[in-house]
């Protein structure tokens, strides 16, 4: 009786022993970060990287962990990648997404294609600087993962990997290290490498294809290319090569109160400018066809509702861009600009095994 | 003055209780307990020291809060300051706490223009809302007399409009409390009772005061959190609140010192309340009795508009009883008295508005 005690004693000591998951001290272990250059196309702009976060291979591999990693959220169920889902170009076909707690968010989620080029602002009314900071918004936000930061930095500091591979990625020498920015910083690197330029449209471009009839009566009409074809007005908003100018702009999608008010007032709530009221962030129309429903709370359910709204000029509201007015366009027009905006899918995008979940791949 | 602490059977028979537990638990290893100079000050205090670090976990829209380095925040130090601020053993007589002018539901005021001591004799100015002052860089009291929370906490025990004790005699009452001296040992590592002091004392209703944060109001959550959107009439009032020259729109001003988050600018600033033909003439000096710099006579604390609604009376003497007769002050723009803030300026506001 006594010898097994013993020996299940001693079983447990070496086991603990054994996996000791947290190695105290980890300036024993290598920090010689890889820096990583992001290949785009060369007429592209280039991405506003701030100096206190380059990018390194181990940044965004750990960034890619935490972004697919559920142990970000209260209970441990949802992770950023529960709204941001890479098949849909990091949407999640939900009008307003439900947090962990049950309570749906206020907006859409917004597809990260480019994301990294967002130097206006985040978020549909643009209330953050850079992904840096919008990176600490979800984790506490009670309609996304519902979590605090010293919860969250408790189960981190205590993980198995992590302290190693922040140890890798940001020189840090004890886990206790580990903070917040820290979190985002990592978080904000591989959403900088979420990039889409690899479309039919680009093909296009490139010279490597041609587009159909209907395609290239779509694209005139986007880009108000032929005096010939009615113009659609789109590109003053969404331009090229992101498809968004990275404004703001109220495109009439809300009806006014009686007060003259907006029910979301969008980036009036960030600026405190009450002429900003009703004016959402321009989304990209880079894979648009995969991110329905469509606007800030996710209104319109279909591309064809879209056109709709833009060829009726949408709601009178003294702020709404001077481009978004009534349009002539035949159902043909309509059909093709829709044929068109499909060339902006970038399957080489949803299927770049670099942004997927590496937990997954581990396996 | 001298305690006149009333003993009620009960707590008479607490004590007798207390005294042969303690006699029951250090029989067998210690020589008997000296009833007589129990407890002795030099006596060794049970219990254990292992502060543990209190969290904020504050969202990081608000300001970082300010913390001495002498006086590190605890929850030990918290529990104790919290038990201090609610306990009238700080006052003469044992009938007055801290939180008997700062009530916790009206926001840590007490719904009085001034406030009366045990002696019921009234002060001159309005028991302040005790909120959000970890961010407050800039002293204490309405006149900024006092540069920490702990320097601050010194004063009401010993102001005899308010507590009217003296500090010696509560370090003697603290000393031989029950409670008390473990409390102490907890929160600061303290070894004999002798060690118990008053610096000891503010340091705990400093960390504690600290600790009341608002952070929550339906402001935060629909602005910060994003939990809903404003009403019309919210967004009319945010737009007359913060916006400045705007057409068609009257522009009050009052975020100039009242601001996001915290909604004050902790300054000291005459808001044009009293006419006089000289800055000496001031009833109450405010800032300038502090600094003895006469362009501040009749200067106060821009005072935090969170949770407003619940601390009337209003201004440091609590002239105003509604925030309609706080509007129609500031809308008739001041005295043009020489230091008065540039921004007391006279505006129009129509009923409807005033009510947002």
């Amino acid at each position: 009786m006594n010898k097994w005690k013993w020996s299940i004693e001693l079983c447990v000591f070496v086991l603990l022993m054994g996996c000791n998951p947290v190695e105290q001290d980890l300036s024993r272990i290598e920090y010689a970060p890889e820096l990583l250059v992001l290949e785009v196309p060369p007429d592209w702009p280039s991405m506003p990287i701030p100096s206190d976060n380059p990018l390194t291979q181990e940044g965004v591999a750990l960034g890619r962990m935490l972004f697919y990693d559920p142990i970000l959220s209260l209970d441990s169920t949802q992770s950023c990648a529960s709204c941001h889902l890479q098949s849909l170009a990091f949407t999640d076909a939900q009008a307003q997404s439900k947090g962990v707690l049950g309570l749906k968010g206020q907006r859409s989620a917004p597809s990260l294609a480019n994301v990294g080029y967002y130097y206006q602002g985040l978020f549909w009314d643009g209330r953050v600087r850079d992904l840096e900071t919008q990176s600490l918004h979800p984790v506490r936000d009670k309609k996304e993962l519902a979590s605090n930061w010293s919860l969250v930095l408790d189960r981190i500091q205590e993980h198995p990997q992590y302290p190693i591979a922040f140890r890798k990625a940001f020189n840090i020498k004890q886990r206790e290290a580990i903070d917040s920015l820290m979190m985002a910083k990592a978080l904000a690197q591989f959403q900088r490498t979420l990039l889409s330029f690899n479309a039919k449209f680009d093909q296009m471009n490139r010279g490597e294809l041609e587009f159909t009839e209907a395609e290239r009566r779509g694209w005139a009409m986007f880009f108000d290319a032929k005096e010939e074809l009615p113009h659609a007005e789109c590109s003053h908003c969404h331009t090229d090569p992101l498809f968004t100018n990275l404004e703001y702009q109220n495109n009439g999608i809300q009806e006014l109160s009686a007060a003259g008010n907006y029910r979301d007032p969008g980036k009036a709530l960030a600026s405190g400018n009450p002429f900003d009221s009703g004016k959402f962030k321009v989304p990209t129309l880079r894979n648009i066809a995969l991110t329905a429903p469509y606007m800030h709370r996710g209104q319109l359910s279909n591309l064809d509702e879209v056109l709709e709204h833009y060829i009726s000029g949408g709601h009178y509201g003294e702020n709404v861009s001077a481009n978004v007015r009534k349009l002539a366009l035949s159902e043909r027009d309509k059909n093709d600009l829709i044929t068109f905006l499909y060339t902006l899918t970038d399957s080489s995008f949803i299927e770049n095994p670099n942004f997927g979940n590496p937990f997954k791949n581990a396996e | 003055m001298k305690t006149r602490i009333l003993e009620t059977p009960l707590k008479m028979q607490n004590r007798i209780y207390l005294i042969a537990l303690s006699l029951l638990l250090s029989a067998c290893p210690k020589e008997p307990v000296q009833v007589d100079c129990m407890p002795c000050e030099e006596e060794d205090i049970e219990g254990t020291y292992a502060p543990a670090a209190y969290d904020f976990d504050l969202p990081e829209w608000m300001p970082r809060p300010i913390i001495p380095a002498d006086n590190p925040m605890t929850q030990e130090g918290v529990a104790l300051g919290r038990m201090l601020f609610y306990d009238p053993i700080l006052s003469a007589d044992s009938s007055l706490a801290c939180a008997g002018c700062h009530l916790q539901e009206l926001s840590f005021t007490d719904g009085q223009a001034t406030s009366q001591g045990i002696s019921g004799e009234s002060g001159t100015r309005s028991s302040m809302a005790l909120v959000n002052l970890a961010f407050n860089p800039q002293g204490f009291f309405w006149d900024g007399r006092s540069a920490s929370l702990e320097a601050q906490a010194l004063i009401p025990v010993e102001d005899h409009i308010e507590l009217a004790e003296d500090w010696e005699n509560v370090e003697r009452k603290l000393r031989k409390h029950p409670q008390y001296p473990a409390a102490f040992r907890a929160a600061f590592g303290i070894e004999k009772r002798s060690e118990l002091t008053r610096e000891l004392a503010v340091k705990a209703i400093a960390q504690f005061e600290r600790t009341l944060i608002s952070v929550n109001s339906r402001y935060d959550q629909v602005i910060w959190d994003r939990m809903g959107f404003p009403t019309d009439s919210e967004q009319r009032g945010i737009a007359l609140f913060f916006i400045e020259d705007v057409q068609n729109i009257a522009h009050p001003g009052c975020s100039h010192c009242h601001f996001n988050p915290l909604f004050t600018d902790n300054s000291f600033k005459n808001n044009g309340l009293d006419s006089v033909a000289d800055l000496s003439e001031f009833s109450d000096l405010g800032r300038g009795m502090v600094n003895n710099n006469i362009y501040d006579n009749g200067k106060f604390r821009v005072p935090t508009l969170r949770n407003i609604a619940l601390t009337a009376p209003y201004m440091h003497d609590g002239r105003f009883a509604t925030l309609e007769e706080v509007l129609d002050q500031y809308s008739s723009g001041g005295h043009g008295v020489v230091n008065e803030d540039p921004n007391i300026r006279p505006f129009q506001l129509s009923a409807q508005d005033a009510n947002r």
